[in-house]
């Protein structure tokens, strides 16, 4: 995987915004189509992922993505806090559509980070 | 009908790559071979409606399962090798050493520290048809009166260097390598 190829480089480069796309889309219509925060996440995992196949250079910052990943699971808890607890999706039931898109994007991200975490400290990982 | 035809058709190739996976010796091709299952698992499921399970097979089964696979095999390193003979009756520490000092145990040792592999001897004393049948030799190495046979299988893409690496050399004419293929024998 280290030498470089072209053709899973060009073609890479072509499926990038298809893959964002498709990502968010999923996580976008997961309140009443197929799919959700968890499967669009790892949809948006697979865009780092190939990042990584094309160009296996350590160039991010993990402990950013850490920070960044754990401020997306305070406010994964803090919305149902607010929201649910309570009782406001009883009285503001038109907010209770935009509520699930929310939660399903704060799930999103967090998946598509942890994701790319593992693999990317699995993939650089080096010994001592 | 044609659901149930595709059906059948997608967990017959389920099994059969589930089959080539543990059978095949070449790991990189047990990792292609398995993330193939994976997308025809995912395949299965969307004719089961359950399109949720689907996507997400569909992307860690096949995508990020392999990545993590392929980058555990590029660690994967140690090489194997045994010595055996049944002519060497009597192992003691003298005899190994000398025969660690051995050119063409050296010469594989180089050749795998060369291809980043981490080689590995173990001497035995059993015959080169129990090496073969019960052990997990990655090359056995076989001592006779005057010679050395060298042992890899068929499929080992490592013993067709070796082979081009001696061949190259021509440094030992009484050394031939010997191939066989998976519960064949010899």
């Amino acid at each position: 995987m280290t030498e470089k190829s072209s053709i899973i480089s060009t073609m890479t480069g072509f499926l990038y915004p298809f893959i964002v796309l498709f990502g968010f889309y999923i996580i976008a219509n997961g309140h009443n189509t197929p799919g959700g925060g968890f499967q669009g996440g790892s949809v948006i995992a697979a865009l780092f992922i190939a990042r990584y196949l094309v160009l296996p250079v350590d160039d991010f910052n993990m402990d950013t993505l850490h920070y960044v990943e754990k401020a997306f699971l305070v406010f994964l808890l803090l919305l149902p806090i607010v929201f649910i607890f309570p009782g406001l999706h009883l009285v503001y039931d038109r907010f209770n559509v935009p509520y699930l898109i929310a939660m399903n994007f704060l799930i999103g991200m967090k998946v598509s980070l942890g994701l790319t975490i593992i693999v990317f400290r699995f993939g650089f990982f080096r010994e001592g | 009908m044609n659901t149930i035809v595709a059906e059948a058709a997608l967990l017959v190739v389920m099994a059969l790559m589930a089959l080539l996976t543990i059978r095949t010796q070449i790991l990189r091709m047990a990792i292609v071979y398995m993330g193939i299952f994976s997308l025809s698992a995912s395949l299965v499921y969307v004719l089961y409606r359950a399109p949720d399970v689907a996507i997400a097979e569909a992307v860690i089964g096949s995508g990020l399962v392999a990545l993590l696979y392929l980058s555990a095999l590029k660690r994967y390193r140690v090489y194997t090798i045994g010595v055996v003979g049944s002519n060497m009756p009597n192992v003691s520490d003298r005899h190994i050493l000398e025969l660690e000092r051995n050119a063409v145990i050296n010469d594989i040792a180089g050749f795998c520290v060369e291809r980043e592999r981490e080689p590995q001897t173990v001497f035995s004393q059993e015959s080169i048809d129990e090496a073969l049948l019960n052990t997990n030799y990655d090359i056995v190495i076989e001592e006779y009166e005057g010679g050395i046979r060298l042992y890899g299988h068929d499929e080992n893409y490592l013993v067709d260097e070796l082979e081009l690496l001696f061949a190259i050399r021509d440094r030992d004419a009484e050394l031939e390598v010997i191939r066989f293929r998976a519960g064949a024998g010899i």
